[in-house]
């Protein structure tokens, strides 16, 4: 079995660095070509913009601006490329190799989990654009069915300097706006000058999100929401746990101190909140100075980490020395294994009917 | 190969330790709930906001559970096997 891995890695290692050199000679070229023909396309699409307000033919060039950018579009990014191909093609391979009973997604999210974990309510999604899951990991672990993936949220802020430069810009153009408006009377005309915020998409959170069958059976539900970030949340006021919860304290200083906790019925709370889980839990506060929301639902553990690590990285100026590259990628795999391990949810103390 | 005879028994032993360690931890739930709860209880009658409440209320400080020896001690199961 080692073997087989072995094998498969350096056939593996070989082709992808020859895709890789490949790929980062075209990176080069991309820098050399792409980039600054999207840069002067740019320059070009305001000259002609400002130039149409005093001649509007000049607008006719911008159709040949759409057409040279569609084509552009078109190229790929050598280090998108790059990026697809080992989580399309290379990761796939070695997970069957390394764990069968995993199944990776390059991308994708599960959004009933998400949305069932309770931990990302409406004040949490206020100003969300959208969600982006990365590396999701599906499977079973000693008969434990686990779900991992990495999650991004982003929302859209106000970016002040850039909402500062556009109102000194306006200003500017505000008598090129005033003759617009003086030789263009007919309704309807769009207005060149507008007032408002520069919104910038920006990520808010980041982090692992896991959800995994819990090893006891138990009916209601609990959650553990990190004190610092409680103040985001309307406390849960919104559909996901209804008002039949009750705040409750937990019998562990770490955990009382950092935590609000919430539940359906307290004493399955104690019941699934074990002095040996909470220590499993502490630990992983302190060991990573993380502080992860946790919750029990319908006999599902759901949990979010939030850190930076960033599972399967892709570098393409990183050479590929042989099955040895892989070392991460395999530390990654086993990673899941250990949490779950060390949340001991592959130790069942009661067969689940 | 050998013959290893098939006890049934196996599956039952199982499930019935998993039954007592099951009780065990609903037990041990059972009074970590009940002990938290005094200790809110306890805490309430005498802070400032609720003790003039509390005292015409007539409510008393309350003792944490504590099992006995006696009751620490392993369930006997021995009469499940006579």
């Amino acid at each position: 079995m080692e073997h087989q891995l072995f094998q498969l890695l350096e056939t593996t290692a070989t082709q992808l660095e020859k895709k890789r050199i490949r790929l980062k000679r075209f990176y080069g070229l991309y820098n050399l070509t792409i980039l600054p023909l999207n840069f002067l396309l740019q320059i070009a699409t305001v000259v002609v913009v400002v130039g149409g307000i005093f001649f509007p033919p000049f607008w006719l060039w911008l159709i040949l601006l759409f057409v040279v950018y569609i084509g552009l579009s078109f190229v790929p990014h050598p280090k998108e490329s790059y990026h697809d191909y080992v989580k399309e093609d290379v990761l796939p391979q070695i997970f069957k190799e390394v764990h069968p009973n995993y199944e990776y997604h390059p991308f994708g999210i599960n959004n009933e989990a998400l949305s069932n974990s309770g931990f990302f309510n409406k004040s949490f999604f206020r100003n969300n654009v959208f969600i982006h899951g990365e590396d999701r990991v599906t499977g079973t672990l000693d008969n434990v069915t686990v779900d991992f993936t990495e999650v991004e949220f982003y929302r859209k802020d106000i970016n002040w300097l850039k909402s500062f430069g556009g109102f000194i810009l306006a200003i500017l153009l505000f008598p090129i706006a005033i003759l617009h408006g003086l030789f263009n009377q007919e309704d309807g005309v769009q207005p060149i000058v507008e007032f408002g915020f520069v919104r910038d998409t920006i990520k808010y959170y980041r982090g692992l999100f896991l959800y995994a069958n819990f090893n006891k059976s138990f009916e209601g539900d609990l959650i553990l929401i990190p004190k610092k970030l409680e103040s985001n949340w309307d406390k849960f006021s919104d559909a996901v746990f209804g008002s039949s919860y009750s705040k409750m304290e937990i019998d562990n200083h770490t955990v009382s101190s950092n935590y609000s906790v919430y539940t359906t019925n307290a004493q399955m709370a104690y019941y699934v909140l074990s002095p040996s889980l909470i220590n499993s839990i502490v630990q992983i506060i302190e060991t990573e100075k993380v502080h992860p929301m946790i919750s029990f639902r319908s006999g599902k553990m759901y949990m979010t980490i939030p850190w930076d690590r960033d599972y399967f990285s892709v570098d393409i100026n990183e050479p590929v020395n042989g099955a040895a590259y892989f070392t991460n990628y395999i530390e990654d795999i086993k990673s899941f294994e250990k949490i779950i391990k060390h949340l001991k949810l592959d130790v069942k103390i009661w067969s689940k009917s | 190969m050998k013959n290893y005879l098939d006890l049934k028994s196996f599956e039952n032993m199982i499930q019935l330790q998993r039954t007592l360690r099951v009780m065990e931890e609903q037990i041990n739930s059972a009074i970590r709930a009940y002990n938290s709860n005094v200790l809110v209880l306890n805490d309430k009658i005498v802070s400032i906001s609720t003790i003039v409440l509390a005292a015409y209320l007539e409510y008393q400080p309350a003792i944490c559970f504590e099992a006995r020896e006696s009751e620490n001690s392993d369930p006997n199961v021995s009469f499940l096997f006579r």
